[in-house]
């Protein structure tokens, strides 16, 4: 009776024993994601990193999103109204890593000279279009400018290399690194569209 | 990259075993993801059965332990460098000799940037390994002319040729090879009429490998190619990203300006004559100043 007792209090304490292993190592890998540098992280290392370099695999020009532009051109009047508007929009740099792009971080510096040199597109960290567009609204009609602006996006790797560990790792990759911006090799849409004003716009309008 | 595709292996297997939220950063997708590699150990340098990969390949490892990295040469026989060119992406080399025309048969599916063959190469490559800058050197086809005829019509590109006003022969050695350009295609971009003449090398113009040493016995003139019929096929480091630091990259980089076409089939003359491609790797960078 006593061995029987003893034999299952071992098994117990055997089954109590891996249960409290199943649980530590559960534990560590969520100790383990906290040891890891976030990509934002790594991008900023490469002001520090013996070696920053960013690979590219792709690239592709698109038009972006059409929106207003410049203000809306009330016609209360019962002729047709023509006026130029003039108009700015700024298009700036993002990317899939959410961090900030400015012209002197060594990760855009790579990523400029990489894009550059492999795709000859020239990158700007911000660009604002300027113009002048003539808007024609018909007699109880609204005008206004919608304008997409000429976009380009590269994708591809970064390879960051250090002299010491980092987070325990010589060498951390970034990969499907995108980024977005204005493309000054391609023309965006501009176009002008109408339509009647409702009651509550005339009566905000035309007095 | 020897180190990168097994320890991605063990993190997708923990995460599967734990279905951790902070796994899922390291699944790949269209998010951003990031990974570490550190290198294992030496450097292993491969190299294919050829002369000329033989003794670039041996050039790599006289610079990197110039540098002093650790290097070792793989002992496995890589046929073609096709082969040595998929055991560098596939992790069983460090390093190797590579082409970059036959990198780019090797690896289709890329995007092309019709023009620029580094962004081509960069987006044939997958994550992790690099086509380091390319030496002057290329082991392509080429078509050659006698010296003096070439002096006498002033021939210097293919397009000069149409100046002899007649249909040409043309073959070589490597007339049959899958490189070689075909007869209409150079008819096409040049205007030039051919004769496909087989493997003679009795031809108003020879097909060969840019490294043949035929063309240095006979002091042939290699003909330009400023139409692009002809892929090019730049000797450079393919390397696994660990292994391509800032010092492997200067010392591999040395050999860019003065390993040229002539000056690597001089070296290949010297392997296929039976010298030990170490020794004649060794011998040219002291001679070059490349060596301590």
């Amino acid at each position: 009776m006593e061995t029987t007792r003893l034999k299952r209090l071992s098994r117990t304490t055997g089954a109590l024993a891996v249960l409290a292993v199943g649980a530590s190592l559960t534990a560590v890998p969520q100790a383990s994601a906290a040891d890891t540098p976030t990509q934002k992280q790594l991008l900023e290392a490469c002001d520090f990193a013996d070696l920053c370099q960013f690979n590219p695999q792709s690239y592709s020009a698109y038009q972006g999103p059409r929106h207003q532009v410049g203000s809306t051109l009330y016609n209360c009047g019962t002729e047709v109204n023509e006026q130029k508007i003039g108009w700015a929009d700024t298009t700036g740099t993002t990317n899939t890593v959410g961090i900030a792009v400015t012209a002197t971080a060594s990760f855009w510096k790579s990523y400029e000279v990489a894009v550059e040199a492999s795709y000859s597109h020239s990158w700007e960290t911000s660009h604002t279009e300027t113009e002048e567009t003539t808007v024609r609204a018909p007699a109880g009609h609204k005008a206004w400018i919608n304008h997409g602006p000429a976009k380009q996006r590269a994708k591809g790797w970064y390879e960051i290399h250090f002299g010491k560990r980092y987070y325990g790792h010589y060498i951390w990759y970034v990969n499907n690194f995108e980024s977005y911006g204005w493309d000054k090799d391609h023309s965006g849409y501009t176009a002008v569209s109408n339509q009647p004003m409702t009651q509550a716009e005339r009566g905000a309008h035309c007095r | 990259m020897s180190g990168m595709r097994p320890r991605i292996r063990v993190v997708a297997a923990v995460c599967s075993l734990f279905l951790l939220a902070a796994c899922a950063s390291q699944v790949s997708g269209n998010a951003s993801t990031s990974d570490y590699a550190d290198p294992r150990g030496p450097t292993v340098i491969g190299n294919d059965t050829s002369a000329e990969s033989r003794v670039v390949a041996a050039l790599y490892g006289a610079l990197l332990t110039g540098a002093g990295e650790k290097v070792r040469m793989a002992t496995t026989r890589y046929t073609s460098a096709a082969d040595t060119t998929r055991a560098v992406v596939e992790g069983k080399l460090d390093l190797a000799p590579a082409y970059e025309s036959t990198v780019l048969r090797a690896l289709p599916g890329g995007q092309i940037a019709p023009g620029d063959l580094a962004a081509t190469l960069s987006m044939a490559l997958p994550m992790g390994i690099d086509a380091l800058p390319p030496a002057a050197a290329q082991r392509g086809i080429v078509l050659a002319v006698g010296r003096d005829t070439a002096r006498r019509h002033g021939l210097r590109t293919i397009a000069d040729l149409r100046k002899l006003g007649r249909p040409l022969t043309l073959g070589g050695p490597a007339s049959g090879d899958p490189e070689a350009p075909s007869v209409s295609s150079l008819a096409k971009v040049y205007g030039v009429t051919f004769v496909a003449w087989g493997t003679s090398t009795a031809t108003d113009v020879l097909v060969l490998r840019g490294t043949d040493p035929l063309i240095a016995r006979r002091g042939l003139a290699v003909l330009a190619d400023p139409g692009g019929v002809i892929a090019p096929e730049h000797v450079f480091p393919l390397v696994g990203a660990p292994y391509a630091g800032l010092k492997a990259r200067k010392a591999l980089g040395r050999v860019s300006v003065p390993l040229t076409t002539e000056e690597l089939a001089v070296l290949t003359a010297s392997v296929n004559a039976g010298k030990d491609p170490s020794e004649v790797a060794r011998t040219w960078l002291r001679a070059k100043g490349l060596l301590g």
